[in-house]
């Protein structure tokens, strides 16, 4: 009931603000820029969608069938982009390519395939994995070239997950903001950063809320599509089994393995010891100057406060959403479990997926931060919008943890005399303290990245990382961006550790 | 000059040698016994070609074949699950080798079909993967690999999976099957009894090498 009641309070209401607001918008109103601007995202994220599956594809099936060494590493390093803000990745590639390519399409096109890599490697992976691989064995008995094996016989039973991981994907990319911000220019927006633009520049705020509806119908008809099309494929392959992983049998195979591994570690790793490269250099040389600014007021974008300020308060509001969006999520995780309602709760708080952080952030701005509620001058707006983001993602992890937990120990429990209450947490209380905190920690990297309805609803005086980082590339100078180096590498850091812990808990599960 | 599988000391194995194996296989099945585990499989596989061999040769019709891919050795093979391509029909699973030799649709659909008549499935050539029975997959299975006519066939426990009447009778069947389209084969089995139903050609895996079973 309480997940429920706030999803419904602090998503609900939101957009119904928006929806209202959106009759508001003059005569004069004409929604040809908005299509303009939809078509060219449209394009951008299908290039983008295109090449992350393309790059991806033998990615996940190294990694998905053969066992070699520095496996798991690669496998956790590829997934690094994902759980990275895109702000950071966005600067880490600006650095990287920013002499050689101008602002525009083919960075924020790299950008988002740099990104992608990881959901078209994980959600492909996890398929093809169970992918029995004495199928290709008779494909290639029955006279078919690897590459013929592959089209015939693999990619038939890959389809579904490829629709469905390429349809998030395009989703991630047509709603880009914080690459979009940092490496694209007037051709490549999105109907996310011209939200943005109407809202903060242009104060434009009943058009803001068309570009947010459109967008909104959008997303979901994608959306939809990749799940239709990939709930028909799913059918078409009624087993799966998982399948050991081998090592590479012949000479040929163990090159080819080597090749896509060594590929795959240097794609990710490229950016991010560029980034440490222009966080550690200034135009005379190396230099710690840029991480000791971060404790000066000079070194930031407001004089309230300094860079290292701006860490303090993303912690603060990643430890908010982290109670709550963990509190929630697995609050309706458990509601799955008990409730006869639960699915369609679960199903609701689902729905921010295709919600994108722009139209989130306006949403709560027209709901919550102007008279006669307005939070925006509390620090509860952001760990709120931040709480919606990360509770799918929440659930995603903890469900199918909860589902795995044998319900026996439940009855055992009850048989012996134990309350409903009671018998649940004896059967699950182990593992939801486990689950909890892993979740927790996962909502909280969520904050620490989040740009888009950050964007919106920061206090200019007390700026997140990521929107610290975005404000001090719009200006000039060797000072502003090395110091926006060093708060992204602050970021990376505490990401990857914050992953890092997440992970070992998972293990710890495992272990008990 | 000798016809049929020729294993000259072929070392079989992933890291280590299982079996060191010697057989000549002219014509016929023959049946390989063995223990789970004892490489039975690894040994069907390095025939195959999906595992390579650690040494040694393996000829086919006086041909070396030891490292040619797969696709280029003409070797089927039957598992012990049909594994059936499941977004293919029954007919276009038996058509799937015959089109890989560049053969029109037409006439491999035709082929296919003579095949799926010739292990007792004509009619369900339109058929899903999912409507057939154990036994009835089994044999598309068989079909399929026999269509691009191979040159010897590996049979890794085909019919483990089945209930021991439909066991017995499919076993029967396909021996003769094969004998009448003159197919060697190598079929492996931990069942000494449906062995020697098979053949009298039987060798077991013992002290890391193939010996022959006297009756």
């Amino acid at each position: 009931m309480i997940p429920a009641l706030f999803l419904i309070a602090l998503l609900g209401v939101p957009l119904t603000n928006i929806f209202q607001r959106s009759f508001d918008v003059g005569t004069s109103f004409e929604i040809a820029p908005q299509v303009s601007i939809a078509f060219s995202a449209a394009g951008q994220a299908l290039v983008s969608t295109v090449l992350a599956t393309c790059i991806g594809l033998p990615i996940a099936g190294v990694l998905a069938t053969h066992s070699f060494k520095g496996r798991a590493f690669t496998q956790a390093l590829v997934t690094v982009p994902f759980v990275l803000p895109t702000v950071v990745i966005a600067l880490a590639f600006r650095e990287l390519l920013g002499s050689a390519l101008a602002p525009g399409f083919l960075l924020v096109v790299i950008a988002h395939t740099y990104i992608n890599l990881a959901v078209i490697v994980r959600i492909v992976g996890a398929t093809w994995q169970q992918l029995d691989p004495r199928k290709v064995t008779v494909a290639r008995s029955l006279g078919a070239s690897p590459i013929r094996a592959f089209i015939t016989v693999t990619f038939p039973e890959l389809k579904a997950s490829i629709s469905s991981a390429a349809s998030v994907v395009f989703v991630f990319c047509f709603t880009s903001l914080g690459v979009v911000l940092v490496l694209g220019n007037s051709s490549t927006r999105t109907l996310e950063s011209q939200i943005l633009r109407e809202t903060s520049l242009l104060l434009d705020f009943p058009t803001a809320a068309i570009t947010a509806l459109l967008q909104l119908v959008l997303v979901s008809c994608v959306l939809l599509l990749g799940a239709r099309t990939s709930l028909k494929r799913t059918s078409a392959v009624p087993t799966l089994r998982f399948t050991r992983l081998r090592p590479a049998s012949s000479k040929a195979q163990r090159s080819y393995v080597f090749v896509i591994a060594t590929i795959a570690c240097s794609l990710v790793l490229l950016p991010l010891l560029s980034l440490a490269y222009a966080s550690l250099h200034n135009s005379a040389g190396w230099t710690l100057q840029w991480w000791s600014s971060l404790a000066s007021v000079d070194s930031g974008t407001t004089r309230l406060g300094s860079p290292l300020g701006a860490i303090g308060t993303s912690l603060r509001y990643a430890l908010l959403t982290g109670v709550v969006a963990g509190f929630v999520g697995v609050g309706a995780a458990i509601g799955v479990l008990t409730h006869r309602l639960g699915r369609a709760v679960a199903l609701i708080a689902l729905a921010p997926l295709g919600i994108s952080a722009a139209t989130l952030g306006l949403g709560l701005m027209l709901a919550y931060g102007r008279p006669p509620l307005d939070l925006r001058s509390s620090d509860v707006l952001i760990p709120i919008a931040h709480s919606i983001v990360a509770v799918p993602l929440v659930i995603a992890v903890v469900l199918p943890t909860l589902l795995a937990t044998d319900r026996r120990f439940a009855i055992a429990a009850s048989s012996l005399g134990a309350s409903p209450t009671r018998a649940f947490f004896t059967a699950y209380g182990p593992i939801l303290r486990i689950v909890m905190i892993a979740a927790g920690g996962l909502a909280a990297c969520v904050s620490l990245g989040e740009f888009g309805a950050a964007s919106f609803l920061t206090r200019s005086s007390d700026p997140t990382v990521p929107v610290q980082i975005v404000r001090l590339l719009q200006r000039p100078g060797e000072q502003s961006f090395g110091v926006a180096c060093a708060l992204a590498m602050v970021l990376v850091m505490g990401t990857i550790a914050l992953v890092a812990g997440i992970d070992a808990l998972g293990k710890k599960r495992w272990v008990r | 000059m000798s016809q049929g599988l020729e294993l000259r000391d072929l070392n079989i194995g992933y890291t280590s040698t299982l079996i060191t194996a010697n057989l000549q296989v002219c014509d016929g099945i023959t049946v390989i016994l063995g223990p789970s585990g004892c490489g039975k499989s690894t040994l069907l596989s390095t025939i195959l070609g999906s595992v390579p061999a650690l040494g040694g040769s393996l000829l086919l019709n006086d041909v070396e074949i030891t490292s040619a891919p797969i696709h280029e050795r003409r070797i089927g093979m039957v598992f012990q699950d049909p594994l059936l391509f499941s977004h293919l029909t029954v007919l276009q699973n038996v058509m799937y080798g015959l089109r890989r030799l560049g053969i029109s649709k037409t006439l491999a659909a035709k082929k296919a079909a003579e095949l799926l008549e010739w292990v007792g499935l004509l009619g369900y050539e339109t058929r899903s993967i999912q409507e057939l029975s154990g036994g009835q997959a089994q044999r598309v299975a068989l079909a399929r690999a026999l269509a691009p006519e191979p040159a010897a066939l590996l049979l890794d426990e085909p019919y483990s999976s089945l209930d021991a009447e439909l066991r017995t009778r499919l076993a029967a069947e396909v021996a003769e099957l094969l004998r009448s389209r003159n197919v060697v084969a190598v079929h492996v089995t931990h069942d000494e009894a449906e062995a020697r139903s098979i053949t009298s050609e039987i060798f077991r895996v013992a002290q890391a090498s193939l010996e022959r079973v006297t009756k």
